[in-house]
């Protein structure tokens, strides 16, 4: 469980960069996985909660022979992020936006997302295809 | 995150960014890196040394670029390494912000950046 704050982003870093030493990730796969978690909690923390509560996001994260999959689960306002249409490559520097490219990265570097809605939480589990131990 | 400034070449100030630059480190650098960006016209950032780029590490870049470009500036980003070249790219920073591994193409660039405009 971590709090809604951008600060628990280091600890969740380090927590998955050790995973990814376990199982003897190449760096690529482990890179993938540690900035998709990266981005999945920023955009929850930026966006998912109208109050300044304090809140929980569980995360999980499962290691299988030929992938591994992480599930965040927040009680934040609904949000689908498979809704969200494909980034459109910006047009100008001055049209685009400082912020908004959590949801590409994870597109980009994960191979598969799903998303459901849990009673009130959102679930988005990531997968990452990788070669068995 | 730790930020390095060099001796200006000219009008090209160079700095050269270590470690992390996820929000940690980009909140580290921001205020610094966004005041350098106010007072120079062309700055090159080398990435060489960033070992992780997320984000708010893009937004930070892009922030800087913009207050640059506002003043008829230029930021140019030299020789990321290979995950954080695909992050520019996934997250299509790369066609906001040149990205450049050899010096000498810089150096064009910035000639073509000082040349006025007819």
């Amino acid at each position: 469980m971590v709090a809604n704050s951008l600060s628990e982003l280091g600890r969740v870093s380090e927590w998955v960069r050790g995973i990814a030493r376990e199982r003897g990730l190449e760096h690529r796969l482990a890179y993938g996985l540690e900035l998709a978690m990266n981005e999945a909690l920023t955009n929850i923390v930026s966006y998912a909660y109208r109050d300044d509560a304090q809140h929980e996001i569980a995360i999980a994260l499962h290691a299988q022979p030929d992938r591994i999959l992480i599930e965040v689960e927040d009680d934040g306002v609904p949000f689908n992020p498979l809704e969200l249409p494909a980034a459109e490559q910006p047009v100008s520097l001055e049209k685009s936006r400082p912020d908004g490219r959590g949801i590409p990265l994870i597109r980009g570097f994960m191979d598969e997302l799903n998303y459901l809605r849990r009673g009130d939480r959102n679930v988005l589990t990531m997968v990452l295809h990788c070669p068995g131990k | 995150m730790e930020m390095h400034v060099d001796e200006p070449d000219g009008d090209l100030h160079r700095v050269r960014l270590v470690g992390r630059m996820d929000y940690a480190g980009a909140t580290e650098i921001d205020a610094k890196f966004l005041e350098l960006a106010g007072r120079t016209k062309f700055l090159l950032v080398d990435l060489s040394k960033v070992n992780f780029l997320a984000s708010m590490g893009i937004r930070t870049l892009i922030m800087a670029t913009k207050a640059l470009q506002e003043r008829g500036g230029k930021l140019f980003l030299f020789n990321p390494e290979m995950m954080v070249a695909k992050v520019l790219k996934v997250s299509g920073t790369d066609t906001l912000i040149p990205v450049y591994y050899d010096m000498s193409l810089v150096r064009m660039a910035l000639q073509s950046g000082r040349a006025p405009k007819r």
